[in-house]
């Protein structure tokens, strides 16, 4: 084994083209080195008894191991549970309507013959991403308020009773999920039809002459291109599958406490933890999260090799 | 393999290194932030990486006080540049106050203590100061208070001093103020008028009930009598009760109780029949429907209950746009080391400054002239002097900083409007106050920090809506009580009892 000459072999010059790439991914790999690999350290916190020493760093390292004393909080809790059952429930249904609903979508608005006409409706689904929830949750709150609400004057106006929205359970799931989708149907897109614009034209050109319809160009042509980009998504969502969106979860529900059981996700747990509870105790809910988040993700990635290596992202 | 973790570790030493180093960093850049407010009135809140620990202008120090206040007004940082310019040349000592609102000061004071952000004197209350003292955040006064300020300590009566200490030491400097609770109901005097009501009568919640009814069955539908916010549902609910300074309403101690008793709150009586009482004007339309998701309390409100002092209705007054307030006691006074403690200013463990930090304190309890400056604003915009600096007149409602966070009542002016001996009826108030029986006593919760924090989830996952009457006690209580024991409260009830005992042995 002369790895050495083997490596010399392999070695390939350094190319402008290299330099132009690497100088397209600095920002972003700047962006994650701050805001990602930085903070990972602060997940010593989670096993410490976090005191103030001085600055932050030296309260880090200065403060006394407390082994997973932090955990055992998160754990004893009866509401640990409940919450990893909201993150994941609606994560999944997140995930599964994230890629149906977006896709059917892409592939309709790819058939159009106008391409302005593609451009504008894009454009009015992308609007709702732009919004903040605060801003969102306003506007839910104008429509479901007990008294002042537009939904409960509809109802008053045909003869019923009007409903307390923001104590009734029954009806949020219901709610965020449609709220979720609303609001990053646009955005989820964006990818799916950039990827059908890029098919190459011949395919349906042969297709056509075929005698294809336009369901069997679809099905045998753009799916099938599709696929890899559609995998892609889903693994990259899968891996946040222990990550909410936490101003759907917070802002929208007004932090009302009838909704807790449905609403509340482990992101904004570990917010409250924060108001109420140690650092040591939200770092240690925040470390449960990425562990478990590394780890669907790689069961995911997995599974997907094992049905389609091409598609796997490692 | 072995070549990734080798990577890795110099990946790692060089993130920390750099984290280091960027934390030396940020302590050589001097603090510019007040120059420029003062020299050309620069918008409100830079929040530059201010250092507090290096001198703004040669010698004289600029000190970072976090406080808590509404909305930052556009002459904001001209008031604070008037007061500066009067404290540099008095002790050489600067301010840089930097503002949470009341919503986010929650998050906002324990980020910055986490973290280790520098700043020099810090607002607290009794709902953080104990867990903050045990994190080690604050600097021990105990000595350095009687050498530095003497005034000070001379100022501040041994009972409020000692309300103030945990485990015997002196951590932050106590507002020597309505330091007793009185618990007072407001009525908006033109429902007084319109409705006959007469206050006098009114001594317990059930007195309430005849007018809040008629005021509904006269006013119409969307009118509530009773608007609650989630945060404060009834205020001085639990005022029967001491809770140690913990902070969570379902234990305490009965105020009048001599063999001092850790109970259940919630199991009790007379608190019981308060909460279906609440729950009943919930259903009635008394209470806004909204009250368990709204987080802001409306301007001019019919009736609010408030823990106030002689003469307070003239600032409500004027903040809230009402003409005539009719407010009256029903509770108090009483001294409570959670009454003593719901004002205290904190000076940073990694402060520099504590001397200087302690003379500028002092001199906010001495001297009326700044005093005044901090609670109404800019002299000649916001107020205005009547009687030298005893009676102000205030021209504006936009001054954010509340007056009780920042020192003593007794050398601030009088508002016009309020009585003029409002101060010394205050003082009477103090005088007269009876003392809860556990007063002096604050729980120390190092060793059940775990229970504490999963109780208080409980509790905050049900307290909205039990707090503004729109949950059934009947039906909730019992659930409540089972999820507060399940996550560990009678294991704080037994050690409060074991250190109260042990405490007035």
């Amino acid at each position: 084994m002369d790895s050495k000459s083997e490596r010399k072999r392999l070695r390939t010059r350094w190319r402008t083209q290299d330099t132009e790439l690497s100088l397209l991914a600095l920002p972003t790999t700047i962006w994650y080195v701050l805001f990602c690999f930085l903070p990972m350290f602060g997940l010593i916190i989670a096993f410490k008894d976090f005191k103030i020493y001085g600055g932050f760093l030296s309260n880090v390292i200065h403060s006394d191991w407390s082994g997973f004393k932090n955990f055992e909080f998160l754990f004893k809790s009866n509401d640990a549970w409940v919450v990893i059952r909201n993150t994941l429930g609606y994560n999944f249904i997140f995930i599964l309507l994230g890629i149906l609903v977006p896709v059917t979508l892409a592939l309709m608005v790819g058939q159009l013959h106008s391409r302005k006409a593609g451009k504008v409706y894009q454009t009015m689904m992308f609007l709702p991403y732009f919004l903040s929830w605060v801003v969102v949750s306003a506007v839910i709150w104008a429509f479901l308020s007990f008294d002042k609400g537009i939904a409960n004057q509809f109802l008053a106006d045909l003869g019923h009773d009007p409903i307390n929205w923001y104590m009734e359970e029954k009806y949020w799931p219901y709610f965020l999920v449609f709220m979720n989708l609303w609001k990053g149907l646009g955005y989820g897109m964006v990818v799916y039809l950039a990827t059908i614009t890029g098919i190459d034209n011949t395919y349906y050109e042969a297709a056509v002459i075929d005698g294809a319809s336009k369901w069997q160009q679809t099905k045998f042509i753009t799916l099938p291109l599709m696929k890899m980009v559609i995998v892609m998504m889903f693994i990259l969502s899968v891996g946040r599958i222990f990550y909410t969106d936490f101003g759907l979860f917070f802002q929208v529900p007004r932090d009302s406490n009838s909704l807790f059981n449905v609403t509340t996700t482990v992101d904004v747990l570990v917010y409250k933890q924060l108001k109420t509870a140690t650092v040591g105790m939200a770092s240690a809910s925040a470390f449960v999260q990425s562990v478990l988040g590394c780890v669907t993700i790689l069961i995911a990635n997995w599974v997907v090799r094992k049905v389609d290596p091409d598609s796997a992202m490692m | 393999m072995k070549k990734t973790m080798k990577h890795l570790l110099v990946l790692s030493t060089a993130a920390l290194l750099t984290t280091a180093l960027a934390a030396c960093g940020s302590s050589s850049n001097s603090n510019t932030s007040n120059n420029t407010a003062a020299t050309n009135g620069a918008s409100s809140n830079q929040s530059t990486n201010a250092n507090a620990n290096k001198p703004a202008d040669g010698d004289i120090p600029t000190l970072v006080w976090w406080t808590i206040g509404g909305q930052i007004p556009a002459n904001f940082d001209k008031a604070i540049a008037a007061m500066n310019a009067y404290t540099a040349e008095k002790i050489g000592v600067k301010v840089d106050v930097k503002v949470a609102s009341w919503g986010d000061w929650d998050t906002k004071i324990n980020t910055i203590v986490n973290t280790g952000e520098p700043f020099d004197i810090m607002f607290t209350n009794n709902g953080k100061y104990n867990q903050q003292v045990n994190m080690g955040a604050f600097a021990d006064l105990t000595d350095l208070v009687q050498s530095e300020s003497p005034d000070l300590y001379n100022l501040i009566p041994q009972k409020v001093w000692d309300g103030t200490k945990v485990g015997g030491k002196i951590y932050s400097v106590p507002t020597y103020k309505d330091s007793s609770l009185t618990q007072y109901w407001v009525f908006n005097d033109s429902y007084v008028q319109k409705y006959k009501i007469d206050t006098a009568s009114i001594k317990s919640l059930k007195d309430l009930d005849k007018p809040f009814h008629d005021m509904k069955a006269g006013e119409g539908k969307s009118f509530y009598p009773l608007s609650l916010t989630q945060g404060d549902g009834f205020n001085g609910f639990f005022n029967n009760f001491d809770d140690m300074t913990l902070g969570l309403p379902p234990i305490g101690v009965k105020v009048d109780d001599a063999s001092r008793k850790v109970v259940s709150v919630l199991e009790n009586q007379d608190v019981m029949d308060g909460l279906k009482l609440l729950h009943k004007w919930y259903q009635d339309g008394i209470v806004n429907p909204d009250a368990p998701t709204k987080t802001e309390a409306d301007k001019a409100r019919p009736f609010f209950a408030a823990q106030a002092f002689p003469g307070a209705e003239a600032t409500w007054q004027i903040n809230e746009g009402v003409a005539k307030y009719d407010m009256f006691p029903v509770f108090g006074p009483i001294y409570t080391t959670s009454t003593i403690q719901g004002s205290l200013n904190a000076i940073s463990a990694n402060s520099k400054y504590k001397k200087e930090a302690l003379k500028y304190l002092q001199l906010v309890n001495t001297d009326p002239k700044l005093r005044n400056m901090l609670a109404f604003g800019e002299p000649g915009v916001d107020f205005n002097n009547v009687d030298g600096e005893k009676v102000v007149e205030r021209t504006t409602d936009t001054w954010p900083l509340a007056a009780y966070t920042q020192g003593t009542f007794f050398d601030l002016a009088v508002t016009k409007g309020a009585p003029v001996d409002q101060w010394e009826q205050v003082r009477k108030l103090n005088d007269q106050a009876i003392s809860s029986t556990s007063l002096g006593f604050a729980l120390d919760i190092s060793k059940v920090g775990t229970e504490v924090a999963n109780t208080k989830a409980v509790w905050d996952k049900y307290r909205y809506e039990l707090m503004t009457g729109a949950s059934d006690p009947e039906k909730m209580v019992p659930k409540i009580l089972s999820e507060l024991k399940a996550a560990g409260m009678d294991t704080i009830m037994k050690a409060a009892q074991e250190q109260i005992d042990n405490y007035f042995k």
